[in-house]
């Protein structure tokens, strides 16, 4: 589309813009206050986490995996750990099996509880967002009770976890969590009934199951466009087939939908936790992994934001050879710049927000020329070519 | 809006959720997992150097213990783990793989320092 | 009485009490109880450690910020962005000086008060766009057209609303819409509030207020997830200070108003006191009556999000000015 013969302004929402938390560039082209194009600009997170990976041992690499994400950070270690313990064909005890899945639900209880409270603050409603930020912090609470920290839990070890669940955790738990089913009744009536809520995510950044489609998008931004798509449904892991739950979705598509989805989703979580504590079995909570490891894995996850995805490649060291990580975000943010186009400026913040996006996990494409300094962003194609390079040479 | 309004006149009542820390601790407690400032028991600790090798952020190192402090061992102990709070990221594993259980990550949580020496803990 | 010591007086009361060191005392006061009111509702603290509870926090940052580095920008319009701001509080103090605070007439009147607000108001808008244009930032530039937009359409709920009680006064002097509202109907006062008219031109007049003073849900001219503060973005330093205590100001006059023309001004009993200390009573009551005000907005603004400019218009030409319009005409048909 050409717009130079209407009056048209570019501005840059970010690198530094009080939207966006992370810095990540939205360069948008607006006529009046209407959008008419956007592009991101990824990479000014970069921080070399997959070079660094190819040089840690793997029990190491377990916690520069939890730190690709402050948020989600439990998804990335868990999911580390369970590429390593495919590769090991180490069978984790059942007992851990249920503790990941008590965490992992927690984990998604704080992210999307974060994430309405930020969409909250996004449109200007600081009182819903300081509100539902407090009851967070019984999440919060719990998961420091349980492992040891609020966030950056350190709770995976490779064949297991490494903080078992006490009666009094236990008793713990079961007090907290009818409370924050309460909570959550009323966050949801709020969330669904208040009007300047719906005045403001209603109709705003529909994603229609076709673009999602065309984006491959993850996550409950998928599961708003009525792709029924649930890892832990479709390709359980950990102990996921032993618990019944539902997948909630929706057709609209728009931010208010995935807000009612998120929160209907937290509902879900709750009851996974509950029937998890009650029928957690007893047995060790961890298996010795082997001291060299050989082999690829491919390992996905359900993650709060989406589906969390990590390629292992060990060659007989206790180092990977390529690691390779995909967080949800990456999946995720070319629907909502697809999305941002046709919306009003205003739009703009609650859209990109919609997806939850985590850019410090996503940035990872960056090419810098040390011997030159020059930096660059690959294009599709060039990625292809090198892509077509490598496997010609045989270099994988 | 008008259940929202009536909320929001009770917390006008009610305490402030937030705490004034650090004037007031009232009411507030660390779980006893809770990974916090180092402790180690020197007396108890065999020098077999497992934690600097295990540390996932490699901020503890083995240094030599001084003739003075050999004097007193009866035992082999030749070095002694000494640890760079400012790069640790207090993970917990030197707990997790000390074969005595001399090291403690207590319910402490370290004070800011100006000079990162100074979050150097033995 | 020769001409000197009235003069001197004139001064002293201009600058003083009930001027300009008053009235500034008065923004930060109000800007507090505003704070600390929404931080109580969103179950915070609020601003704590200036002052008791706080209450010297509003001071502490005017200070704080004009003692910063200013940054003047390579594409500001650099006369006016270096004046402007400094001269921003000056046409809000005139404005303050026609609000009765501490006697039943403002410091200056004039048979047209109202006229000379209402004028007053756009100037406020106009000073706020020639800010955010002459930043040559493009939200500024944004927030400067939206600042633009609020103006255009609130400005007729507004007028409506301010004309009702003028109305009953049968006059656009303050002085004597004060006065129409001094008496009793057995134990409840004369105000305007009381009237059904009257208590619908409030509920306008607040709306609008939030609007003219740029509080959620109206702060769209300076959104700050959205347009990154728009006007005021580029300000920074002794600049921003005194846009801060001009938006402050604007605070106490928009307040001031609501009290002056729908809960009595500063009118109260004097329990049979002399008349030297009626001006400290009237204070009082003024003070607590804008209290409740403020106490009002700060409800208002805690309970909803951020509209989208679009939604304003809407919501001002489809709703807010119709009833203001049907509001004149009950008063007409009720009298």
């Amino acid at each position: 589309m050409n717009h130079e013969d209407k009056p048209s302004t570019q501005i840059n929402v970010g690198p530094q813009h009080p939207a966006l938390k992370e810095p990540e560039t939205f360069r948008i082209v607006v006529e009046g206050e209407k959008v008419v194009q956007a592009t991101p600009i990824l990479g000014h997170t970069h921080r070399g986490i997959e070079k660094l990976a190819e040089s840690r041992d793997y029990n190491k690499l377990l916690y520069l995996a939890e730190r690709i994400c402050g948020i989600c950070s439990f998804a990335h270690q868990a999911n580390y750990a369970k590429g390593v313990e495919i590769i090991a064909d180490l069978s984790v005890p059942p007992r851990a099996q249920y503790l990941r899945v008590i965490v992992a639900e927690l984990e998604r209880l704080h992210s999307h509880l974060l994430w309405v409270g930020v969409l909250a603050h996004e449109i200007g409603f600081d009182t819903f967002y300081l509100l539902v930020w407090k009851d967070r912090e019984l999440v919060m609470d719990l998961l420091e009770t349980l492992t040891g920290n609020r966030v950056n839990y350190g709770m995976n070890r490779i064949g297991g976890v490494r903080s078992d669940l006490t009666p009094e955790i236990r008793q713990r738990f079961k007090e907290v969590l009818p409370k924050l089913r309460e909570r959550l009744d009323r966050i949801k009536e709020v969330a669904i009934n208040d009007p300047t809520m719906k005045a403001r995510c209603k109709g705003v950044g529909v994603i229609s199951k076709r673009l999602a489609q065309e984006t491959c998008v993850t996550g409950p931004t998928a599961r708003a466009s009525s792709i029924n798509w649930d890892l832990r449904r479709d390709a359980p892991y950990f102990a996921y087939e032993d618990f019944s739950f539902k997948v909630p979705t929706s057709d609209k598509g728009d931010v208010h939908s995935k807000v009612v989805l998120r929160i209907e989703e937290l509902y879900e979580s709750i009851s996974i936790i509950e029937q998890a504590l009650d029928t957690i079995p007893e047995g060790e909570i961890f298996a010795k992994p082997p001291s060299r490891l050989s082999g690829r894995a491919i390992s996905r996850l359900e993650a709060p934001r989406g589906e969390n995805f990590h390629y292992l490649d060990f060659r007989e060291s206790k180092t990977p050879y390529r690691m390779r990580v995909r967080a949800p975000t990456y999946a995720n943010l070319a629907s909502s710049v697809r999305a941002l186009v046709g919306h009003h400026i205003a739009d703009v913040p609650v859209i990109v927000a919609a997806n939850d996006p985590c850019f410090s996990c996503t940035d990872r494409t960056l090419v810098i020329n040390l011997d030159t300094g020059e930096q660059k962003m690959l294009t599709k194609k060039e990625l292809r070519n090198i892509g077509i390079k490598i496997y010609k040479e045989g270099l994988l | 809006m008008a259940l929202a309004i009536i909320e929001l006149l009770k917390n006008l009542l009610k305490k402030p959720v937030t705490v004034n820390y650090p004037f007031e601790t009232e009411g507030l407690s660390l779980p006893s997992r809770y990974r916090g400032l180092h402790v180690v028991d020197q007396e108890k600790c065999i020098g077999c150097s497992r934690c600097a090798r295990e540390c996932p952020a490699f901020v503890i190192t083995m240094v030599p213990l001084t003739p003075k402090e050999l004097a007193k061992r009866t035992d082999k102990k030749k070095r002694k783990p000494v640890f760079d709070l400012s790069a640790c990221i207090f993970c917990g594993v030197c707990e997790d793989v000390c074969p005595v259980d001399c090291i403690d990550l207590t319910n402490k949580i370290p004070l800011p320092e100006e000079d990162t020496a100074k979050l150097v803990v033995d | 009485m020769s001409f000197a010591p009235d003069f001197l007086l004139f001064v002293l009361e201009g600058l003083l009490f009930p001027g300009v060191v008053t009235l500034i005392f008065f923004a930060f006061l109000f800007e507090w109880a505003y704070r600390k009111f929404l931080a109580r509702f969103q179950a915070r603290r609020g601003p704590m450690l200036a002052g008791p509870s706080g209450i010297l926090q509003p001071f502490a940052d005017f200070i704080k910020t004009a003692s910063k580095e200013e940054i003047v920008p390579d594409a500001a319009h650099k006369a006016i962005f270096k004046t402007l701001p400094l001269l921003a509080p000056l046409p809000v103090l005139l404005g303050l000086f026609l609000i009765p605070v501490s006697s039943l007439a403002g410091l200056v009147n004039s048979p047209g008060d109202l006229y000379l607000l209402i004028f007053l108001l756009s100037l406020f808008a106009a000073i706020q766009i020639t800010l955010g244009w002459a930043s040559g930032n493009r939200f500024a530039l944004i927030g400067a057209s939206r600042s633009g937009l609020q103006l255009v359409s609130f400005g007729i709920p507004l007028v409506f609303a301010a004309i009702i009680p003028a109305m009953r006064a049968e006059s656009f002097s303050l002085e004597k819409i004060v006065l129409s509202q001094t008496g009793y109907t057995g134990y409840v006062p004369n105000w305007n509030i009381f009237h059904v008219s009257g208590i619908i031109a409030f509920l306008i007049f607040l709306i609008c207020s939030l609007a003219e003073l740029e509080k959620v849900p109206f702060d769209t001219p300076e959104a700050e997830t959205e347009i990154a503060g728009g006007w005021t973005l580029e300000y920074s330093g002794r600049a921003y200070a005194f846009i801060i205590l001009s938006e402050q100001l604007k605070e106490v006059f928009m307040i001031g108003l609501a009290v002056t023309l729908f809960l009595g001004g500063p009118f109260g009993p004097t329990f049979g006191l002399p008349s030297v200390y009626h001006a400290i009573l009237f204070t009082l009551y003024f003070l607590v009556k804008s209290l409740v005000v403020v106490f009002l907005l700060s409800l208002f603004s805690a309970t909803m999000a951020r509209l989208k400019v679009s939604q304003i218009l809407e919501g001002t030409w489809s709703l807010l000015a119709p009833i203001a319009v049907l509001t004149v005409g009950l008063l007409i048909i009720i009298g």
